[in-house]
């Protein structure tokens, strides 16, 4: 006699909804960076509806706020332009990791390319490399969100809102990171945690070291290719 | 500003999308060679500890000090499996404190 089947939720659907809940988890996180964008962005006289398409077209944190602080500085397209390029160079690695994971027609693979980002990215590398589509694509989602929202309130509340260093919310950012390292390294063990944390500090060190005089964005592009190489050469 | 900000816009969009798309496009749906996936499993670590130093001390310099006591302060909390967002709340209250009295 057959045991009554027991209802399941089909693996992919929880696995979904999973992505779903992380990406809501950092929405406040995105929602916070985002207004102090778009309170940024007119203060340096930018029109709201400018920061908000910015926002909605863009979804690129760091590339945004240099870009916004370049032009409001008096610096032309190119400068400005260049320096998006060198913050978003990253992606050219994190595009390669998840490729595999997004077959299909051009127009698909761009459109899931353009929700990357760097925590979804995390969340959905596994540890041999590959990547879960799923945890990629669906964690964006509530991130994009917060995202958009808090440049709305951003632009709305900009002039009250004041200086973020003076609120300290310019830890919001490297907080973050933090966080992301530790979930990192606690999912690994024994000697491949040990061998993690010394390629981030590696890669922590080389960036610093270029960090006064290098445009921004490459320090942190030379040291993960540095350490890339380095790793791809050897053998675990 | 000098540029006009539907022009800034547009470039933001190409410098975004086109990193972002450049992967997916040449090497969608294709296994990457065994040295690339190796180098990739350990580049989480890597680009995060970048991010962390450089969010910290690559902006411009000011506030660095502040900024590094805060996120210290930040990550005691979060090694002791507490709450992100008490970790945001404590760094950006060192943050703010230090500034306030320095």
């Amino acid at each position: 006699m057959n045991p009554a089947p027991t209802p399941v939720i089909p693996a992919d659907a929880a696995e979904r909804r999973d992505a779903l809940a992380v990406g809501w988890g950092i929405a406040p996180i995105s929602f916070v960076f985002s207004a102090a964008f778009g309170a940024y962005a007119v203060a340096v006289g930018m029109p709201a509806i400018a920061a908000l398409a910015m926002s909605v077209l863009m979804f690129s944190g760091g590339a945004q706020m240099a870009m916004v602080s370049l032009a409001g500085a008096g610096a032309g397209l190119l400068p400005a332009a260049v320096t998006g390029l060198l913050l978003n160079a990253r992606y050219l690695l994190i595009g390669a990791s998840v490729a595999p994971a997004l077959p299909g027609p051009w127009w698909k693979r761009v459109a899931a390319a353009a929700t990357l980002n760097d925590p979804s990215w995390i969340y959905a590398v596994r540890r041999d490399g590959s990547v879960n589509r799923t945890r990629l694509l669906w964690s964006s989602l509530g991130q994009y969100i917060g995202w958009v929202a808090g440049t709305v309130v951003g632009v709305l509340l900009g002039p009250k809102i004041g200086s973020i260093e003076t609120i300290g919310l310019d830890t919001v950012m490297p907080m973050f990171f933090v966080s992301l390292f530790v979930a990192d390294l606690r999912a690994r063990t024994g000697a491949e945690r040990r061998r993690a944390l010394r390629i981030a500090a590696a890669a922590a060190v080389i960036a610093l070291a270029l960090a006064p005089f290098a445009p921004a964005g490459v320090p942190v592009l030379v040291a993960v290719a540095v350490i890339l190489v380095l790793v791809g050469r050897r053998p675990a | 500003m000098k540029v006009d900000v539907w022009m800034l816009i547009a470039a933001g969009v190409a410098v975004t999308l086109g990193p972002k798309a450049v992967g997916p496009l040449l090497l969608g749906g294709r296994t990457l060679s065994a040295p690339i996936q190796r180098a990739l499993t350990l580049l989480p670590p890597a680009l995060v500890a970048a991010l962390v130093v450089v969010a910290i001390w690559g902006t411009d310099g000011a506030g660095g000090a502040e900024r590094a006591a805060g996120v210290a302060a930040g990550t005691m909390i979060v090694l002791r499996r507490g709450p992100l967002l008490l970790a945001m709340v404590v760094a950006a209250a060192v943050a703010a404190g230090l500034r306030l009295l320095f």
